[in-house]
């Protein structure tokens, strides 16, 4: 029964023809839309967009015909196997796994080879051609070989057997290798050295390793996490330290400004007279006085920066300036003193030290003297030559001075004070 | 096709265990067979006629000279539902003991009924791959190759070990395979596909023992006696703990074998739906707080299993827990972490690492909750310096098909072929190729 029976049944005459609605072509995308976002503000997406609903697949190939064929996988004694193959392939001539088949060759030797080279008080002939046989069964897998290994009255750990077949093979290259001494040769000789001793102990530390107890292990495992803490904070450790050191000396400095800048040059008459004090104390007697002790004092506390880790004492003795070295050598030579201390300890670097500052105390006080003595003359030959009496004094006296420096004042020094 | 390396020649594998025998095609991932190593015999005096059956034997014997013809017959049946089925004076026998086998006239039946009743093939059309216990002693390994090719009559037959086969089942070629099943829990190392026979550790402490000692507990703690569902006629509902009420179903002539082959099952469902290892060691106090599980017998006793599900499983961690010495003098079990260390210790120091890192469990009786978790516990403890992972499929059917599994995944690949023992071979050299060929 369909509408239209039913339409007469209950006379309601035809039915109207459903006007179909074409659709409007979908708009174009303009360029440069995305298309989610035409799909927004444009109409439907187009119907070409939808998947075509297809019926039925066209399958125009047919299916392919296989075939249960009979193949030889490469063996010499003719076992036949079957397979299935494609009915369009042929058949392999070789079957295609036969390139997989594969195995170590193992170095094979004569009679008269094996009486001439091979020769071995522990090992009968008998006994290596059964271990060749091995090593060529399993391959050279040595923990098989040393496994299936069962040779009457004789029990071979896995080193005596590598350490057998490789001094086989050794001796065999180099019996017939031609000797030429090519790198080539000593190369190949070396690959197939075997140090058994070694190999032993390797496998001896090995199982040391392996038998440690759970509390060594949690033991190392701790020092281990120490030490990598230790190695990171170590920079900043140092750093640290540094810093800390020069807040110190900073502080250390300012308190004792006066005597700690004697080399600067321009020093005042107390400080002078305090070094000078000090001077002579030093070159006679040991130092007990009361103001070297607060000398000493300032003189140990270095200013330079501590260097972290281990150091050497002589090292840290405050270097002399490269321009005043050679006097002060000078000094130390008259006073038949090595140039650095033979026996670092403590005491000795810190009375070196003094000494050091010393003599340049004593270099400073002389180019001191040495300036004022020319100043005085410079004044004199001044008033000299008021009054009208000659030039040729000065100069004279200016060079005999220099001579009379027993310590050897640089004329350099002459030079800028005579500018001055 | 190529890709893989497979190239399928229809073969057959069989993995016949203590307790289950699969048998299946090659390339395929669950054996087609599956059914219990176990056959049910029944045997009579008789006339000629009595002696037919679907899986009969007819054995005439010549007797002296007097002229009688004595004529025993001997019925075999073979499969779940044959063996299952009650008969009077049927004995259940097991030609397979820790995977050696001890029967080879049972065995037979076996094979032929996986090969004729099962997959119902010609096997003269088909290459053989069988897998066998790592122990094997070659005598037997001869003998299967000999029933391969004389009784069967396959074209191509090898002999692989089952421990490799598990291996290569997880994809690896070097491993330590601890494989606990009915009868021995054996611990092998593989390397490169071959067993180190120095490494091998085996002992029989494994799902038998533990059914054997769950049963002892059941009948000391709880006094009950297993009725296997053969037995019962009826039963009546009964609360918790109380004594069962039904009616015994009388079986004349049932034989012992029989009756405590049920009770295995029985126990086995037991052990399935109601035990579990501890996974940390077994400490009474603990476990007590754990959920208990309710079991009903099949004679309706029921009762809930608190801690006491723990106890017996507990003894392949710790045997101190066995609760009834077996009469076996030599029987001393160790538990299977310091079995699987045992093994390990045995080879090289070089390879001892790479074993512990691919320590592979399977078999059925490594299917208890909490096994692999107590195992991944104890074992890194004896070992505390190395690194050890445990890999076992999560499939149960995986686990307790391992050594098929890998057995139809290496005679399906093209590189195999190589290796088959050939009939022509065979007929050459005789049973002992199997030594030569199958490593």
């Amino acid at each position: 029964m369909t509408s239209s029976d039913i339409r007469d049944i209950l006379q309601l005459g035809k039915p109207q023809e459903v006007v179909k609605k074409v659709k409007p072509a979908a708009e174009k995308k303009p360029e440069g839309i995305p298309r989610e976002l035409f799909a927004l503000i444009g109409g439907a997406p187009p119907l070409s967009l939808a998947p075509a609903y297809k019926a039925k697949p066209k399958l125009k190939t047919k299916a392919v015909r296989w075939d249960w064929r009979k193949f030889n996988p490469g063996r010499d004694d003719g076992l036949t196997l079957q397979h299935w193959v494609k009915a369009s392939e042929k058949n392999d001539e070789v079957y295609r796994f036969v390139k997989a088949y594969k195995s170590v060759d193992i170095i094979e030797y004569t009679e008269a080879e094996y009486e001439r080279h091979l020769t071995d008080p522990d090992w009968s002939k008998v006994e290596t051609d059964y271990l060749m046989e091995l090593c060529k069964k399993f391959d050279l897998r040595f923990p098989v070989i040393t496994d299936r290994y069962d040779f009457p009255g004789k029990e071979r750990s896995m080193e005596d057997l590598k350490a057998r077949y490789y001094s086989v093979k050794r001796r065999l290259l180099k019996a017939r290798l031609p000797n030429d001494g090519s790198a080539e040769r000593t190369a190949l000789l070396q690959q197939y050295s075997f140090d058994k001793a070694k190999e032993l102990e390797r496998k001896k530390l090995l199982e040391s390793l392996f038998k440690r107890s759970k509390e060594e292990i949690d033991e190392e495992e701790a020092l281990y996490v120490e030490l990598r803490r230790l190695e990171a904070n170590e920079k900043k450790l140092a750093k640290d330290r540094e810093g800390l050191l020069k807040i110190l000396n900073t502080h250390d400095i300012t308190q004792n400004a006066g005597p700690s800048s004697l080399t600067g040059g321009s020093s005042s008459s107390p400080a002078l007279a305090f070094n000078k004090k000090k001077l002579n104390k030093s070159e006679s007697s040991t130092p007990t006085a009361d103001g070297f002790d607060f000398v000493e004092g300032t003189m140990v506390e270095k200013k330079d920066k501590l260097t972290p880790g281990v150091y050497v004492r002589g090292q840290k003795i405050t270097p002399v300036k490269l321009n005043l070295a050679p006097k002060v050598a000078k000094i130390m030579d008259e006073l038949k003193m090595p140039h650095r201390p033979i026996m670092p300890t403590s005491n000795i670097c810190n009375t070196f030290e003094v000494l050091q500052s010393s003599i340049l105390n004593l270099l400073e006080l002389k180019k001191t003297v040495d300036r004022l003595e020319h100043s005085v003359k410079v004044k004199k030959a001044q008033k000299a030559a008021k009054e009208g009496t000659g030039d040729g004094e000065l100069s004279e006296a200016s060079t005999g001075e220099k001579r009379s420096m027993s310590v050897g004042g640089s004329s350099k020094d002459a030079k800028k004070t005579r500018k001055a | 096709m190529v890709t893989y390396g497979g190239d399928e020649v229809s073969a057959v594998v069989i993995d016949v265990g203590s307790a289950w025998t699969r048998a299946g095609y090659a390339g395929e991932d669950t054996p087609k067979a599956l059914f219990p190593s176990a056959v049910g015999i029944v045997e009579g005096q008789g006339t000629i006629g009595a002696a037919n059956g679907a899986s009969g034997d007819g054995d005439v014997t010549m007797g002296d000279a007097s002229g009688t013809i004595e004529i025993t017959s001997k019925k075999f049946y073979v499969g779940d539902n044959e063996m299952n089925t009650w008969r009077a004076q049927m004995d259940i026998k097991y030609p397979v003991k820790e995977g050696i086998v001890q029967d080879w006239e049972l065995y037979e039946q076996l094979w032929s009924y996986a090969f004729n009743n099962k997959l119902r093939i010609d096997p003269a059309e088909h290459p053989l791959l069988c897998t066998e216990p790592a122990w094997n002693p070659p005598e037997n390994r001869e003998k299967l190759t000999e029933l391969a090719f004389e009784k069967f009559g396959f074209s191509a037959f090898y002999l692989a070990k089952d421990a490799v086969m598990t291996a290569f089942a997880v994809g690896k070629s070097t491993a330590l395979v601890l494989d606990t099943g009915s009868s021995v829990t054996s611990v092998v190392p593989v390397y490169d596909g071959y067993v180190l026979k120095k490494g091998i550790a085996k002992e029989s402490l494994a799902g038998d023992f533990i059914s054997e000692q769950l049963k002892e507990q059941l009948k000391q703690e709880l006094g009950i006696d297993i009725v296997p569902q053969y037995k019962v006629a009826s039963k009546t509902a009964v609360k918790a703990g109380k004594a069962p009420e039904y009616q015994v179903r009388e079986r004349e002539g049932t034989t012992d074998s029989y009756h405590e082959y049920q009770q295995a099952r029985v126990l086995q469902e037991f052990k399935e739906s109601v035990c579990q290892v501890s996974e940390m060691p077994y400490d009474e106090h603990t476990l007590s707080v754990r959920p208990q599980k309710t079991f009903e017998f099949p004679n309706g006793y029921n009762n809930n299993f608190g801690v006491q599900r723990f106890r017996v499983p507990e003894t392949m961690f710790n045997p101190q827990h066995i609760i009834k010495q077996p009469a076996d003098e030599q029987f001393n079990p160790i538990s299977y972490s310091r079995l699987v260390y045992q093994s390990m210790s045995h080879c090289d120091i070089d390879l001892r690492p790479l074993l512990l890192n691919n320590v592979v469990v399977t078999g059925g009786n490594s299917l208890w909750q909490g096994f692999n978790e107590r195992l991944n516990h104890d074992l890194p403890q004896l070992a505390p310096g190395s690194k050890v992972k445990i890999h076992a499929a999560g499939n149960p059917i995986e686990r307790k098909c391992s050594s098929w599994l890998g057995g139809s995944i290496l005679s399906s690949l093209g590189t195999f072929h190589q290796l088959w023992i050939s009939k022509k071979e065979y007929d050459e050299i005789g049973p002992s190729i199997v030594e030569r060929k199958c490593q």
